[in-house]
């Protein structure tokens, strides 16, 4: 392969913030040569997307340039960025799934001539398919079609557009491995082209089979790049997950527990997952009181059916759920609430938290019905007011008020509603979904406590997250997901960051 | 019963969702006072255009509705049927089901209420009356029942399903009272009259006044206590704000929606009743000059609020008031209510869909 010497795209020094403080990216350069797949790795949070997103228009950065065949440009919006022939595919596809095929694509034009050409468009869109090897219905609806079909119509969203850089997030969450064979040889021969292909992904495995060169983001920086020749998989692992810089003191090692009998089991739970998610597959797990199992994995790999099946908001398809040594086929949502089980949900806006509400009824809001929250059916608003002013102290809730809206709250404090929530009734089992996403250090170290001293009272702790960092402070028990099936499993003090690292990234598959 | 699907995402459904969201203080006022303002200043203009002096109408508007006893009393009178079926529109989407059936539930209570009030004969007052009113509300409750069934256990839009049924309430009572419930020697499109024992005691002489006003103020404050001072109205409310965490902590959130649905139609059914036994004293085909639909208009403009809609309610009540006395006085056409009930309505969706626009967030 000849190497260019301009570069299709160079993104130099580009730093982004978000309000809040966050630094999503800094300093960050990456160039982009024609006929090149270029993976852009990392964990999630590491920045990745916010990189795409300040290529694609969707944000402006705070400081750097972006050129497209040495030339500056400046992207307000997706619209500039693709008139510079910039096309995404989205990891959740921007397809209209009630027009057909060829409608969407007539959407993606980007002359405005006033009358559509239903058959001119129907002939291009079928040269194009047929240059691919796409064999797609133009006159199918799209929200009809596989998940597979409807990423190739977004492939060919991005072609008829006249892309010359395509930006791949994520492309093979939803498909098979079949699929994904087919996919990435559509990926060489679009790069073949004289075009340009990102590629953001967590498997090592495809980015050393399809890309020419890999850059490898964390914490917002570029921490490697290079030819893919010249690197090894453990080499890029090991650049993903960092050094073991520890922001939290690991736990201290407990106290071998095996005399106590599981309080939670999964045996072998199936359940299917979404276009963003990939289900679970004979999934089996168990964890004793007082052990906090973290489960690691990248998203997408099956925690959110994980978390919705212990939850109670799901049944699962295949398998069964033992809590305290009686099964459960399936259980819904408020018995399982009854039982014990305790919930802090991955995203507090959505499912945490009902953020018009007070704080006082936020905290209390599963127990009001009963006493002293209220008698007769009448709410008893002094005891209210009084418990959660005790709840708001013992969880240093920072707040002026027990009665103002939960959404004045920063969102530090916010997640201590939920855990208090959670923490304040007896916990047999509690389940954290990513409990520190967004969160500042102090608040991430306030809620992680809380997380250890609920294992110390004897709760089974069930704590999924995507941080290495993490999952190595407080996990006893460490798990992978990975697509769905348990990668890996080991006691924290019998395994490494690389390890983990490779269950993760599905460069090491161990029973 | 499964939980209920999401109801769809368009922008019309966003912007009825968004009602449920409060805003800062000022923008209430801002909105209220501005749809009024908007109100009167579109009826001062239709009617200078048709060649009557602006000032002059105001005047006989302002005598008309509340310039003596009398008329006051029809004022409220005629604010008390819009004012049930708002509140308990209010009762349902607050708690995220838009129960747009307000008028066929108050149809059906009108059913139930002239059941009852038929059919005992005579009996002591506030037994044949509790009688007819409960019946009112059991009937408004079952038809509002129905359409959320179909939604918990087959799927169905309660949007449709609510409006669609107001159709069938309305026919329903048209056909009852050209057959079933017609007097025998009757030509007449009507039921036969209610017994006096059931009838809504005027309570000022000299006026119409009738006891369902002050009811209809009284449920305005029970409203009020369910949705703020009771554990069903945290609930209910936090339903509607957020299913999904509220689910989570785990209330039963199909139950709520069932529960506030019953509430709602009973509240509506009431309207139904204060209509036929304070009013009308018959079930009359049409006998419902669009309170349904108003009904919802006045819970909108109140912006889900129980008391504020006590204050829109009598506002409309005195308009429709008002502008009969116009067509008498100054033969302006009464059509002119429709206009002014129908412009802060207009007005409020405007600036409720201009601000969803402008607030629209990029999210990556």
């Amino acid at each position: 392969m000849v190497v260019p010497l301009a570069p299709l795209v160079e993104l130099s020094a580009i730093t982004k913030q978000f309000p809040g403080g966050v630094i999503a990216n800094e300093g960050v350069t990456l160039s982009l040569f024609e006929g090149e797949v270029h993976a852009l790795v990392g964990e999630n949070g590491a920045g990745k997307s916010t990189l795409m997103n300040v290529l694609f228009g969707v944000y402006e950065p705070d400081e750097g340039t972006i050129s497209i065949g040495g030339r500056p440009v400046r992207h307000r919006r997706p619209a500039d960025a693709i008139a510079n022939g910039i096309g995404m595919v989205h990891q959740h596809f921007k397809l209209i799934p009630s027009f057909t095929v060829a409608e969407n694509l007539l959407l993606a034009r980007r002359d405005r001539r006033f009358r559509l050409e239903p058959r001119q468009a129907d002939e291009e869109f079928r040269a194009l398919a047929e240059r691919y090897g796409f064999n797609v219905d133009p006159n199918a609806i799209v929200g009809t079609l596989p998940l597979a079909v409807q990423q190739r119509v977004e492939i060919l969203k991005a072609l008829y557009q006249d892309a010359r850089i395509i930006i791949f997030d994520e492309p093979t969450t939803v498909l098979t491995p079949a699929e994904v064979d087919v996919l990435y040889e559509v990926l060489t021969g679009i790069a073949g082209e004289r075009r340009g292909v990102i590629l953001i992904t967590h498997h090592l495995s495809e980015v050393f089979r399809f890309s020419q060169r890999i850059s490898v983001l964390r914490g917002g920086h570029l921490v490697g790049s290079g030819l893919t020749a010249e690197m090894t998989r453990d080499e890029v692992a090991e650049l993903i997950v960092g050094s073991a810089e520890k922001t939290w003191e690991p736990r201290e090692e407990r106290a071998a527990t095996h005399d106590r009998s599981p309080v939670l089991q999964l045996e072998q739970v199936t359940i299917s997952g979404t276009a963003f998610s990939t289900g679970l597959r004979d999934f089996t797990l168990e964890a004793q009181p007082g052990e906090i199992l973290a489960v690691a994995g990248v998203e997408g790999n099956g925690q959110r059916e994980l978390f919705e099946v212990l939850a109670g908001l799901r049944a699962p398809e295949g398998g069964r759920i033992i809590i305290g040594g009686t099964p459960y086929a399936s259980l819904d949502r408020a018995s399982s609430a009854g039982l014990g089980v305790r919930v802090i949900p991955e995203d507090r806006h959505a499912e945490g938290l009902i953020l018009e509400l007070g704080i006082a009824e936020n905290l209390l809001l599963d127990r009001i019905g009963r006493r002293p929250f209220s008698r007769w059916g009448r709410l008893a608003v002094r005891s209210i007011h009084r418990v959660a002013q005790q709840l708001i102290s013992r969880f240093d809730i920072r707040t002026s008020s027990s009665t103002a809206p939960a959404h004045t709250l920063s969102g530090g404090n916010q997640q201590k509603v939920v855990v208090a929530r959670a923490l304040s009734e007896p916990t047999l089992i509690l389940l954290a979904h990513q409990p520190t996403r967004g969160l500042d250090i102090a608040a991430t170290a306030a809620v992680l406590s809380n997380v250890v001293t609920a294992a110390e009272q004897g709760a089974a702790v069930i704590f999924i997250s995507s941080s290495l960092d993490e999952v190595f402070a407080v996990g006893d028990t460490i798990a992978v997901l990975y697509r769905g099936r348990r990668a890996g499993i080991a006691a924290r003090t019998k395994t490494t960051r690389d390890e983990v690292g490779r269950w993760m990234t599905g460069a090491q598959q161990v029973a | 019963m499964t939980d209920p699907p999401a109801t769809g995402g368009g922008l019309s459904t966003r912007l009825l969702v968004d009602l449920l969201k409060p805003r800062r203080p000022g923008f209430g006022v801002f909105v209220v006072t501005g749809a009024f303002a908007t109100s009167l200043l579109a009826g001062a203009l239709a009617v200078s255009l048709i060649g009557v002096s602006p000032v002059r109408a105001l005047t006989v508007l302002v005598e008309g509705s509340v310039g003596s006893k009398a008329a006051l009393a029809d004022a409220l009178v005629f604010a008390t049927p819009r004012l049930f079926v708002a509140l308990g529109a209010i009762v349902a989407i607050r708690c995220g089901v838009f129960n747009l059936g307000g008028e066929g539930q108050l149809q059906v209570g009108a059913i139930g209420a002239i059941l009852a009030g038929t059919a005992f004969g005579s009996l002591v007052t506030p037994i044949h009356l509790g009688l007819a009113l409960a019946a009112s509300m059991v009937f408004g409750g079952v038809w509002a029942v129905i359409a959320i069934a179909l939604k918990l256990w087959r799927g169905a839009n309660e949007i449709i399903v609510t409006l669609m049924m107001n159709f069938v309430a309305i026919y329903l009572v048209q056909y009852l009272v050209q057959g079933p419930l017609q007097p025998a020697d009757s030509i007449y499109n009507t039921s036969e009259r209610v017994a006096d024992s059931a009838e809504l005691p005027v309570l000022v002489s000299g006026t119409r006044l009738h006891l369902g006003v002050p009811l209809a103020f009284a449920a305005a404050v029970a409203v009020w206590f369910l949705l703020y001072r009771t554990p069903l109205g945290v609930r209910l409310r936090a339903t509607g704000l957020n299913p999904r965490a509220a689910r989570l902590q785990g209330l039963s959130v199909g139950r709520l929606v069932l529960a506030s649905m019953a509430i709602s139609g009973s509240i509506a059914g009431l309207a139904g009743a204060s209509e036929v036994l304070g009013v009308q004293f018959r079930l009359i085909q049409g006998f419902s000059s669009n309170f349904g639909f108003e009904g919802l208009a006045i819970a909108f403009l109140a912006r889900l609020e129980p008391f504020s809609a006590v204050l829109v309610a009598v506002y409309f009540g005195m308009v429709q008031k008002g502008t009969t006395q116009l067509e008498s006085v100054l033969g302006v056409p009464s059509a002119l209510a429709f206009i002014m009930e129908a412009l802060p309505i207009i007005f409020l969706a405007g600036a409720q869909g201009w601000l969803l626009l402008r607030g629209r967030v990029v999210r990556a």
